[in-house]
C-alpha cells in the first residue's frame, strides 16, 4: 500500500480537497488513493482527538463545572473538525476557526438542531474559559446537558465518518 | 456577574425573536426564561421536545429578525415538560393540528405534506403513482383523499399534470350537465398548467354552452365534442410524461351517472397519457353498467386499491394510527402521542373504538384531549375515549338520516335490528352473519360498514357446515359505551389482543330476515 510523504497533507495546499483535484489528471489512480486513505487517517485522528477531550470531561469531577464545559466544547470542536476535512476539505490551526464549529453538511443529521446548540457550547465555554466573574448559573447549558450533546454528535459523526470510508 | 431569570418583561429584541418563533411555528403563550450575560441577553425558550423541525425554524428567525440594538440577543431551545402537558402551548398546537387533518383538500399541508404523511399499512403508495388507472377505495376517513394528494404532491414536475376535482359540488347529481361541467373543468385545469398551449376557447365555449343551456345536453351532443377534445389532449400531452386526473369522492355522484362519466372521461383519456385516480366508498360506487356497457371494468381499464382492512388487522391498524397521532405530536413539539396518555390501553382502545378508521381516530382523540384537559386531568383516559366514541355514532347516523335518496331506509332499519339483537337480547357487542355475497339484504350489511356503523374482525369462519362462510362483526362502540343503560354489554375482545378463531366461532349468529333488503329495489344494482 502506498503512503504519502511528508510534509503533511493538511500543509500542502489551502485545502487538501482542492490539492487532490489538482493531482487527479497527474497521478495514477493508486497514488490519488493514498492521498485519499491520508485524509481519512487525519480526520480519524481528529475524532480520536476530540473523543479524548470528551472522555477527559466526562471523568472529571462535578464541582469541576468550567473544565468539564471546555472539554465538552474542545471535543465537539475536535469532530466537527473531522466532519468538516472529509466533507470538503477544510483544515485550520487558527483561532478563527472556532467560528465555523456551526458548519455543517447539509445531509448531517440535526443539523439545526447542532447549528444552534454548538454555538450555545461555544459561548458557555467563552465564559468559562475566560470570564473570571461567571458562575454555574451562567450557563445556558448545564455541564450534564452539554455532555448529553456531545455524546450524541459523536454518535452521528462516527456514523457520518464510517458511512464515507473513514476506518474508526 | 450573576445572571438573572426574567420571565415577565423581555426586552423588545428577545419579544421580535419569541413572537417571530411563535407566528412560524404556530405555538403561543410559551415559557421562557432571559440569561443575562456579559456576552449578551440568552433567551431559552422551553418546549416538551425541542425537535430538529423546530430548531431550523428558530434558526431562520434568528437570522431574519433584525435586532434594534448594539447588544443583540441570542436564543436557543431547551427541553422543559410543562407539569400539565395537556394545557401546553403544544397541546394546544396538537389539537389544532388534528382538526386541521381531519378534512382533507388539494390544498392540504401544502409544503408541510410529506412531513405529516403516514404511509398505509397496505404499501399503497407504490401503486398510486404508477401511469394507470386506479380507484381508491376505503371507508370515509381511511385515507383515500389523502393517498392521492400523496399521489399529487409526488408529481411536482413541469412535465406532470395533475387536475384536481372534489366531486362534492356535484353531490346525488345524475344530470349529464355535470359530465359537461367536469370535462370543462377538467380542459381548464390542464391549459392553466400548460406553458404555451394550444387555443382551447372553442372546446371550452362550446362545454360552457351545454352545461348553461336550459336543457339537459343530449349523449350526442357532448359526444360530437370528443374529436376536438381528443385533439386538444393530444397536443398537449405530447410535451409531458403524463397528465393524472383526481376525482375525489365519486361516490358522491348519483349512482347512475358514475359509469357514465367515467366513460366520457375514458373516451378522450385513452392513448393520450391522461390516467384517472379516482376514491370512493365501495358499496356506494358503480363503475361499469354491464347492461350498457358503460364505465370502466376491473380489472382490465382499471385497478383497485384497498386501503380498509377494518379491524382484521388490528396490530397494523394499531401501528399505523399511532403512527399518525405520533407524527402530529411530534411536529408539535411533544415528545410522543404516548406522553398525553394515561397508559397503552388508550391507544389500543381508541384503535378499537374507531374501528380502524384513521379519521375517526383523530377525531375521537381529539374529542377525548379536550374533555380530559376540561376536567384538569393530567392525561387521557379510556373513559374519556369512551364517552367521545359514543357522541361520533350520533354524527355517522346522520349519514342514514339526511340520506334523501331512500336507499339507505331498510339498511337503518336493519341497523335497527342488529343492535336490539346485541345490545337487547345477546348483550354482546359481536356477532357473525353469514356471507351472502350477491344478496340484496347482505349488501345492506356491507353498507352499514361502509358507513362505519358495523366492523368487520374477521372474515370467511366456518360454523358448523362447510362451505357457509361467516363474516365476523362488532357494532360500533358508540351504541353502549359510555352510556349507563347498556353497561352490561359484553364486550367481545375487551383486552384488544389478538382472539383466537374458537373465539369467533363461538359469536352469536345474526340471521338476515327477507325485509332487510326490499328498500334496495330504489338503488341500482351493484
Amino acid at each position: 500500500m502506498r503512503r504519502v510523504h511528508p510534509p503533511h497533507i493538511l500543509l500542502a495546499g489551502k485545502n487538501c480537497h482542492e490539492v487532490r483535484e489538482n493531482l487527479r489528471h497527474l497521478l495514477d489512480p493508486e497514488a490519488i488513493k493514498a492521498i485519499d486513505d491520508d485524509i481519512f487517517r487525519n480526520a480519524a485522528g481528529l475524532f480520536n482527538l476530540g473523543y479524548e477531550h470528551f472522555l477527559f470531561a466526562k471523568g472529571l469531577s462535578k464541582s469541576k463545572w468550567r473544565q468539564r464545559i471546555s472539554r465538552y466544547y474542545y471535543g465537539a470542536y475536535n469532530a466537527v473538525r473531522s466532519i468538516r476535512l472529509v466533507y470538503n476539505g477544510h483544515y485550520s490551526q487558527y483561532s478563527d476557526d472556532h467560528k465555523k464549529i456551526e458548519c455543517f453538511p447539509a445531509d448531517f443529521p440535526e443539523r439545526n438542531t447542532y447549528l444552534n446548540r454548538l454555538s450555545v457550547l461555544r459561548d458557555d465555554r467563552n465564559l468559562c474559559d475566560y470570564d473570571h466573574t461567571a458562575n454555574i448559573s451562567d450557563l445556558v447549558n448545564d455541564p450534564d446537558e452539554a455532555e448529553d450533546l456531545v455524546e450524541q454528535l459523536f454518535q452521528h459523526t462516527k456514523a457520518y465518518l464510517i458511512a464515507r470510508g473513514v476506518n474508526l | 456577574m450573576t445572571s438573572s431569570t426574567v420571565e415577565e418583561k423581555l426586552p423588545s429584541n428577545a419579544k421580535d425573536l419569541l413572537s417571530s418563533f411563535e407566528k412560524k411555528t404556530g405555538l403561543s403563550n410559551l415559557r421562557t426564561s432571559l440569561l443575562n450575560r456579559p456576552d449578551g441577553d440568552y433567551l431559552v425558550i422551553y418546549l416538551a421536545n425541542p425537535t430538529e423541525r423546530l430548531f431550523s425554524i428558530l434558526n431562520q428567525v434568528e437570522s431574519e429578525v433584525v435586532q434594534d440594538s448594539f447588544f443583540s440577543t441570542k436564543v436557543t431551545l431547551k427541553k422543559s415538560v410543562s407539569e400539565n402537558l395537556l394545557q401546553s402551548s403544544e397541546t394546544r398546537l396538537f389539537l389544532k393540528s388534528l382538526a386541521e387533518s381531519l378534512t382533507a383538500s388539494r390544498y392540504s399541508f401544502q409544503e408541510d405534506f410529506f412531513s405529516r404523511y403516514i404511509t398505509s399499512v397496505s404499501g399503497a403508495e407504490d401503486k398510486i403513482v404508477a401511469a394507470a388507472h386506479h380507484i381508491v377505495y376505503g371507508r370515509r376517513g381511511a385515507g383515500k383523499s389523502s393517498l392521492l394528494l400523496y399521489a399529487m404532491h409526488r408529481r411536482e414536475s413541469p412535465s406532470r399534470i395533475s387536475v384536481w376535482i372534489d366531486m362534492q359540488v356535484y353531490a346525488h347529481r345524475q344530470d349529464l350537465k355535470v359530465v359537461t361541467d367536469v370535462i370543462h373543468e377538467i380542459i381548464h385545469q390542464i391549459i392553466s398548467q400548460t406553458s404555451n398551449p394550444p387555443s382551447s376557447e372553442h372546446v371550452l365555449r362550446e362545454l360552457k354552452s351545454l352545461t348553461g343551456a336550459i336543457d339537459e345536453p343530449s349523449e350526442q351532443n357532448i359526444r360530437n365534442l370528443f374529436p376536438d377534445i381528443k385533439r386538444l389532449l393530444s397536443s398537449v400531452s405530447q410535451h409531458l410524461d403524463d397528465i393524472f386526473i383526481f376525482l375525489d369522492d365519486l361516490h358522491l355522484l348519483d349512482i347512475c351517472l358514475q359509469p357514465r362519466l367515467l366513460d366520457f372521461i375514458y373516451a378522450f383519456a385513452r392513448g393520450n397519457k391522461v390516467f384517472l385516480k379516482l376514491s370512493a366508498i365501495e358499496t356506494f360506487t358503480k363503475l361499469w353498467d354491464p347492461g350498457t356497457r358503460t364505465g370502466l371494468e376491473r380489472p382490465h381499464d382499471i385497478q383497485q386499491i384497498e386501503l380498509d382492512y377494518n379491524l382484521t388487522m388490528t396490530d397494523r391498524a394499531t401501528t399505523h394510527i399511532t403512527s399518525i397521532l405520533n407524527s402530529r405530536a411530534l411536529y408539535c413539539g411533544l415528545p410522543s402521542i404516548h406522553s398525553l396518555c394515561r397508559d397503552k390501553e388508550v391507544l389500543s382502545r381508541l384503535v378499537w373504538v374507531a374501528a380502524g378508521v384513521p379519521r375517526d381516530a383523530i377525531n375521537i382523540f381529539s374529542q377525548a384531549l379536550s374533555k380530559a384537559s376540561f376536567k384538569d386531568q393530567k392525561k387521557v383516559n379510556i373513559t374519556n375515549i369512551n364517552e367521545s366514541a359514543s357522541e361520533l355514532v350520533s354524527d355517522k347516523l346522520q349519514d342514514i338520516e339526511l340520506d334523501s335518496s331512500g336507499s339507505l331506509a331498510q339498511a337503518n332499519i336493519l341497523l335497527g335490528r342488529i343492535r336490539e339483537f346485541c345490545v337487547k337480547n345477546k348483550r354482546m357487542n359481536a356477532f357473525l352473519v353469514e356471507e351472502l355475497h350477491g344478496d340484496p339484504a347482505f349488501t345492506n350489511i356491507k353498507r352499514l360498514i361502509d358507513l362505519r356503523l358495523l366492523h368487520v374482525i374477521h372474515e370467511g369462519i366456518t360454523i358448523r357446515e362447510a362451505g357457509k362462510k361467516h363474516l365476523a362483526l362488532i357494532l360500533d362502540y358508540g351504541f353502549y359505551i359510555g352510556i349507563r343503560a347498556a353497561r352490561s354489554v359484553q364486550l367481545f375482545n375487551k383486552q384488544t389482543t389478538q382472539a383466537s378463531y374458537d373465539e369467533f366461532r363461538r359469536l352469536p349468529v345474526f340471521t338476515l330476515a327477507n325485509g332487510d333488503h326490499q328498500a334496495l329495489k330504489k338503488s341500482p344494482d351493484q
